[in-house]
C-alpha cells in the first residue's frame, strides 16, 4: 500500500514535471514546433499508465478513500495536507486525462505559442487531478483555487476574447467563489479540523451554518453555468476556437460538480433546506432556458455548450439528492460524458478549420468525408444517451433517482435533455443532409474540398470509441 | 568596559565602512561604481555576521538584543546586500557615481540597526529621524528635474512627521520622567490614568510610524515618492525600511506603550482599512507600474497593521509571516523590473510592457508567478501569508476584518489582471534589451526560496515564533 500512496503523489507531479520540460523546450524554428507537444502527449500517456497502475491496487468493493497519505505541512495553524483516492476520484481523473489527450491531439497543428499551451495545459491537469485526490479541508482549497491561473492565461491567450473585462470578470467571480470557500474552510477548520468526510461531525450554531454552508454552497455553485453565474462562463465559452482550451474551459464546471458531491449532500445541516430548493428551481429553469438557446441557435460550439451545461446541472442536481447512493452513477457517467465532449470538439473543430480554410458552407460537410462523418455521427449518438457508453444506463440510474425525489423536477429535466439532444441531433442531419433550399458544398469550384481526418487521427477515434463502448460494458474494465 | 560594548560592534564596522567610502571617495580618482559597492557589500556581509554572533548581548542600558531584533537585522542585512548588488548595474549602464547611494544605504542600514536594537525613545529617534530627512538627498540621485518638487513635499512633511515623533519623545521625558522602554512601561503600568498629555505623546510618536510606514491617511508621499526615484532608490525604499519600521513599532506597542494601547486600537484598525481600500483602489487606477505596485504595497501595509491589531501571539505570528511573505514578492517584483529594459531605458509605463512574454518569457513568469504569490494564490508562498493572517482573524472572531481582506483582494487582483493582460495577451510594440545574468540569478534564488518555503514553511514559521517568544 506505501507503493500506492506514492503513486498517488505521482499523478499530480507528472504533469507538473510534463510542464517544467515543456517550458524548457525549443519553440519557433519548425523542426522544434511540435517539441512541446510531444512532451505534452508523453506527459499524460506517461500519467495515465500512473493511475492505471494505481487503479489496480484499489479495491473497488470498498466505500470512502482508499489510501490517505499525510504530509505535515504547518504546525501553527496545523495543517496536515491529505491525499488519497477513491473509485469516483479515479474514473474522474482518468477521464481528464483522456480529454485533454484528445484535446491535444486536436492542436496538433496549431504552432500559435504552443509551448504557453502546453505548459499551462499539464498545470491544470496537474491541478485539477490534485484537486480530486484531496481529502483535508486546505488541500482542497488550495487545488480548488490553483486551478484558475492556468485556466485563465488559457482563456486569455487562446480564448479569443475580444472584450477584456469579460475575461477579468470570470476570473474574478471564479476567485470570489474561492475566497467564500477558504474563509468557510477557515471558519470550520476553527471549530474542528476534521477531513471532508467526516464535515458533518462538525456542529455549528444555526445561523453559521447558514453562512458557512451557503459560502461551500456558493464557492461550488460559481464554477456551474447556473444562473446568476452563466453569464460569464457561456460568454467565455462561446468564442474559444483552440478545441484543447475549449475542453480545459468545460472542465471547470466538473470542479463545482465534484465539490459539492464531495460535501454535500449527507453532510449539508437541514437549515440549508429552503435555499436548495430555491437552487434546485433557478437551476431547472436555467437547464430549459439554455437548451432551448442552444435549439435556437446555428452555431455548433454554442450547442456543445448547451449540451453540457444541461448535463452539467443534471449531475448537480443529482448529487444535491440526498443521499449518496448515485454517487458512483454520477462518476461512471461523467467519465464518458467528458471523454465524448473532449472527441466531440477535436471533431468540430476539424469540420471547423475546414470549412474556413476552403470557404465552404457547413452545411452538408459531412457528405463526403467519410471517416469524420462515422466519428462525428458515433459521438453524436453517444452523446444523446444511447447505448454506446456508460452515460446510457447510468443517465437512467440518476434520472431514476430524481424521478423518485422529485417528478416535477425530473419531468422538467428530462424536458430539458430531450431539447439538448434534439439540437445536437439538428446539427448532425444539418451536417450530413442538407436541406433542399441550401447549396450542398458551395465550394468555389464546386467540388469538395474539405479534408477528412487523417487515417491517424481516425484510429484515435476508433480507440475512443471502443473505450466508451467498453465502459458501456464494464465502466470498471481497466481494472478488471 | 569595551566588552560592555561588544554588542554595538556591527554598528561600528558600519561607521567604519562609511568612513572607509568617504576617505575612498575623497582621497581616491578613478572610482567605478563597483568600488563603492564592493566597500558597501563585504561592509554589510561583515555587519551581518556581527549580528548574528552578538544576538544576545547588550550594550549598556539603552541597546540589547534578542532574537526579535536579531533576526529582524539579519533581514534588514539580506535585503540590503540583494538590492545593493542589483542596483550596481543601474550605476554601471549610466557610468555615475554609486558613493552617495552606497554612502547612504549604509547610514540607513546602521540607523535601523541602531532603532531596531534601542531600549530608549531618545536613541529610536536619534536613529529615525535622520532616515526621514536623508531620504531627500536619496531621491534626488539621478532622479529627473520634473520630480524634485515631488521631493520637496515630502521633505515637508518629512520634518514635519520627525518634529512630531521628537515632540513626543520630549513630551514624555518631561510628563513621565523617563523615556527608557524599561521606565517608561513601568510608569504607564503604574499609572492608570496617565493624563491627556502622555496619551497625545503617545499618538505623535504613533503618527510618525505611521507615515513612516505609509499607512493611509499618512499615505501620500509613498506613491509619489517611489514612482519618481530611479530604480534603485524606489525599490530600496519599498523593500528595507517597512522591516525596521515595522520591527520598532511592534516592539514599542508591546514592551511600552500597551497599557495605552486599547484605546488607539480601534484607530489602528481603521487606518488599517482605511489603506486596505486606498491600496486596492488606487492601484487599478494607475498605469505606471511603480506607482501601481506602491499602492499595492499600501494595501498590504493595511493587512500587515489589521493583522497584527490585536498584538497577540497569533495575530503577530501572522503579520510577521506575512510581511516577509509579502517582501519577498514585492522584492521580486522590483527585480524584474530591472529586467524590463528597451533601449538602456527602464521601464515605467504598463503600455511599454506590452508583450514581454514573448521576448522575455522567462521575466515575465517570474513576474506572473510574484504577482500571483501577492494575490495569495495557492500554490505559491503568498499563500501562506493570507493564511496566516486570516486563521489569526478568525481565532480572534475579527470576522468582518477578515471579510474586509479577503474582498478588497478582488479589487486588487483587478490591477495585477491588467498587468498579466498586458504582458501576456497584447503584442509586443518595442523590443526589450537584453537582460542580465544577475538579474536571472537573483530571480532564481528567490524563486528557489518561495518553492522551498512553500513546500517546507516550518522552518519560517518556526523562526518567527522563536523571535516572537523574546518579546512577548
Amino acid at each position: 500500500m506505501e507503493n500506492l500512496s506514492s503513486l498517488v503523489n505521482a499523478v499530480i507531479m507528472v504533469p507538473l514535471l510534463g510542464a517544467l520540460f515543456a517550458s524548457l523546450s525549443r519553440e519557433g524554428a519548425r523542426k522544434t514546433a511540435g517539441n512541446a507537444l510531444a512532451v505534452g502527449i508523453f506527459t499524460v500517456l506517461s500519467n495515465l499508465v500512473v493511475l492505471w497502475r494505481t487503479a489496480l491496487q484499489v479495491d473497488v468493493s470498498k466505500d470512502g478513500w482508499q489510501v490517505v497519505e499525510k504530509f505535515n505541512w504547518l504546525e501553527n495553524p496545523k495543517i496536515e495536507l491529505v491525499f488519497g483516492i477513491d473509485v469516483f476520484s479515479l474514473m474522474l481523473i482518468a477521464a481528464v486525462h483522456l480529454a485533454v489527450l484528445l484535446g491535444m491531439i486536436g492542436v496538433r497543428h496549431n504552432t500559435y505559442r504552443q509551448k504557453a499551451l502546453i505548459v499551462f495545459s499539464l498545470m491544470f491537469l496537474s491541478m485539477i487531478s490534485g484537486y480530486f485526490l484531496t481529502s483535508d479541508f486546505f488541500s482542497f482549497y488550495i487545488f480548488f483555487e490553483a486551478m484558475l491561473l492556468p485556466l485563465f492565461m488559457l482563456i486569455g491567450i487562446f480564448g479569443d476574447i475580444k472584450k477584456q473585462p469579460v475575461l477579468y470578470r470570470f476570473f474574478l467571480y471564479n476567485l470570489l467563489g474561492a475566497v467564500f470557500l477558504f474563509i468557510a474552510l477557515v471558519v470550520l477548520y476553527n471549530y474542528q479540523n476534521v477531513s471532508i468526510r467526516e464535515v458533518s461531525r462538525i456542529v455549528l450554531g444555526r445561523r453559521w451554518e447558514v453562512l458557512v454552508w451557503g459560502s461551500i454552497f456558493i464557492a461550488f455553485l460559481s464554477r456551474i453555468p447556473v444562473w446568476p453565474f452563466h453569464y460569464w462562463i457561456a460568454s467565455v465559452n462561446v468564442n474559444i476556437s483552440n478545441p484543447l482550451v475549449f475542453i480545459i474551459a468545460n472542465l471547470i464546471p466538473l470542479s463545482g460538480v465534484y465539490g459539492l458531491v464531495r460535501f454535500f449532500p449527507v453532510n449539508a445541516p437541514e437549515a440549508l433546506d429552503p435555499y436548495l430548493l430555491v437552487l434546485e428551481v433557478v437551476s431547472i429553469v436555467t437547464m430549459l432556458m439554455i437548451a432551448l438557446i442552444g435549439f435556437a441557435k446555428r452555431d455548433i460550439q454554442y450547442k456543445i455548450f448547451a449540451y453540457m451545461t444541461v448535463y452539467y446541472i443534471m449531475y448537480l442536481l443529482g448529487a444535491l439528492l440526498p443521499t449518496d447512493a448515485l454517487l458512483m452513477n454520477i462518476g461512471f457517467s461523467l467519465f464518458s460524458y467528458l471523454i465524448i465532449m473532449a472527441a466531440l470538439e477535436v471533431m468540430v473543430a476539424h469540420i471547423d478549420n475546414e470549412r474556413q480554410c476552403n470557404e465552404i458552407s457547413e452545411c452538408g460537410i459531412l457528405c463526403n468525408i467519410r471517416r469524420t462523418s462515422w466519428v462525428f455521427s458515433f459521438l453524436i449518438l453517444a452523446a444523446i444517451g444511447m447505448p454506446l457508453s456508460s452515460m446510457f444506463l447510468n443517465n437512467m440510474v440518476i434520472f431514476a433517482g430524481l424521478l423518485k425525489f422529485n417528478i416535477q423536477m425530473a419531468v422538467c429535466i428530462l424536458l430539458a435533455i430531450v431539447l439538448s439532444s434534439v439540437s445536437l441531433l439538428q446539427q448532425l442531419f444539418y451536417l450530413k443532409y442538407p436541406p433542399d433550399t441550401e447549396e450542398v458544398l458551395p465550394a468555389p469550384n464546386g467540388e469538395c474540398t474539405a479534408a477528412d481526418i487523417s487515417p491517424r487521427i481516425f484510429a484515435v477515434m476508433l480507440l475512443t470509441a471502443a473505450l466508451l463502448i467498453l465502459s458501456f460494458v464494464n465502466p470498471l474494465w481497466f481494472i478488471g | 568596559m569595551l566588552v560592555n560594548y561588544i554588542a554595538l560592534l556591527p554598528e561600528v564596522v558600519l561607521i567604519l565602512g562609511m568612513i572607509v567610502s568617504l576617505t575612498v571617495r575623497l582621497l581616491r580618482r578613478g572610482n567605478t561604481p563597483k568600488t563603492f559597492f564592493t566597500m558597501a557589500k563585504w561592509t554589510i556581509v561583515v555587519t551581518m555576521m556581527l549580528t548574528a554572533v552578538f544576538y544576545n548581548q547588550n550594550a549598556g542600558a539603552y541597546f540589547s538584543n534578542n532574537n526579535y531584533t536579531t533576526l529582524f537585522k539579519v533581514i534588514i542585512c539580506i535585503f540590503t546586500l540583494w538590492w545593493s548588488s542589483l542596483s550596481l548595474k543601474r550605476f554601471q549602464s549610466r557610468n555615475i557615481s554609486s558613493f552617495a547611494f552606497y554612502f547612504l544605504i549604509l547610514f540607513y542600514l546602521l540607523c535601523f540597526l541602531l532603532a531596531i536594537s534601542s531600549r530608549s525613545l531618545w536613541v529610536l529617534a536619534a536613529a529615525l529621524i535622520p532616515c526621514q530627512l536623508l531620504n531627500y538627498p536619496l531621491l534626488k540621485i539621478d532622479a529627473e528635474e520634473q520630480f524634485y518638487p515631488r521631493f520637496r513635499r515630502y521633505l515637508l512633511f518629512a520634518f514635519l512627521f520627525s518634529a512630531a515623533l521628537g515632540a513626543g519623545v520630549a513630551a514624555l521625558q518631561h510628563y513621565a520622567g523617563t523615556v527608557d522602554y524599561a521606565g517608561l512601561e513601568d510608569f504607564l503600568n503604574q499609572t492608570p490614568s496617565p493624563g491627556w498629555q502622555i496619551e497625545v505623546s503617545f499618538v505623535l510618536i504613533m503618527v510618525f510610524f505611521l507615515f513612516a510606514l505609509g499607512v493611509a491617511p499618512f499615505h501620500f508621499w509613498f506613491a509619489e515618492v517611489v514612482s519618481g526615484a530611479v530604480l534603485p532608490v524606489g525599490g530600496y525604499l519599498t523593500v528595507v525600511p517597512v522591516f525596521a519600521y515595522f520591527a520598532c513599532l511592534i516592539n514599542l506597542i508591546v514592551n511600552v506603550f500597551y497599557p495605552l494601547y486599547d484605546w488607539f486600537m480601534p484607530a489602528l484598525l481603521m487606518f488599517g482599512v482605511l489603506s486596505v481600500f486606498i491600496g486596492a483602489i488606487g492601484a487599478n487606477s494607475e498605469d505606471n507600474l511603480r506607482r501601481i505596485f506602491a499602492y499595492a504595497s499600501l494595501y498590504y501595509t493595511g493587512v500587515l497593521i489589521i493583522a497584527a491589531a490585536d498584538v497577540n501571539d497569533q495575530s503577530l505570528l501572522g503579520a510577521f509571516v506575512y510581511l516577509l511573505v509579502y517582501i519577498m514578492a514585492i522584492f521580486g517584483v522590483y527585480t524584474v523590473f530591472f529586467g524590463c529594459r528597451s533601449k538602456g531605458e527602464y521601464l515605467r509605463e504598463l503600455s511599454e510592457i506590452r508583450g514581454l512574454s514573448t521576448q522575455r518569457p522567462f521575466v515575465a513568469a517570474a513576474l506572473l508567478v510574484y504577482m500571483i504569490s501577492l494575490i495569495g494564490t495557492p500554490p505559491l508562498l503568498g499563500f501562506l501569508g493570507k493564511l496566516s493572517v486570516i486563521n489569526a482573524l478568525v481565532t480572534g472572531g475579527s470576522y468582518g476584518l477578515m471579510a474586509v481582506i479577503a474582498f478588497s483582494m478582488l479589487i486588487l487582483v483587478y490591477a495585477y489582471l491588467k498587468i498579466i493582460t498586458v504582458i501576456y495577451f497584447e503584442p509586443r510594440n518595442i523590443s526589450f534589451d537584453r537582460v542580465d545574468k544577475g538579474v536571472y540569478i537573483y530571480l532564481a534564488v528567490n524563486i528557489l526560496l518561495i518553492a522551498i518555503t512553500v513546500l517546507n514553511p516550518k522552518y519560517l514559521m518556526h523562526d518567527v515564533e522563536m523571535m516572537l517568544v523574546a518579546i512577548l
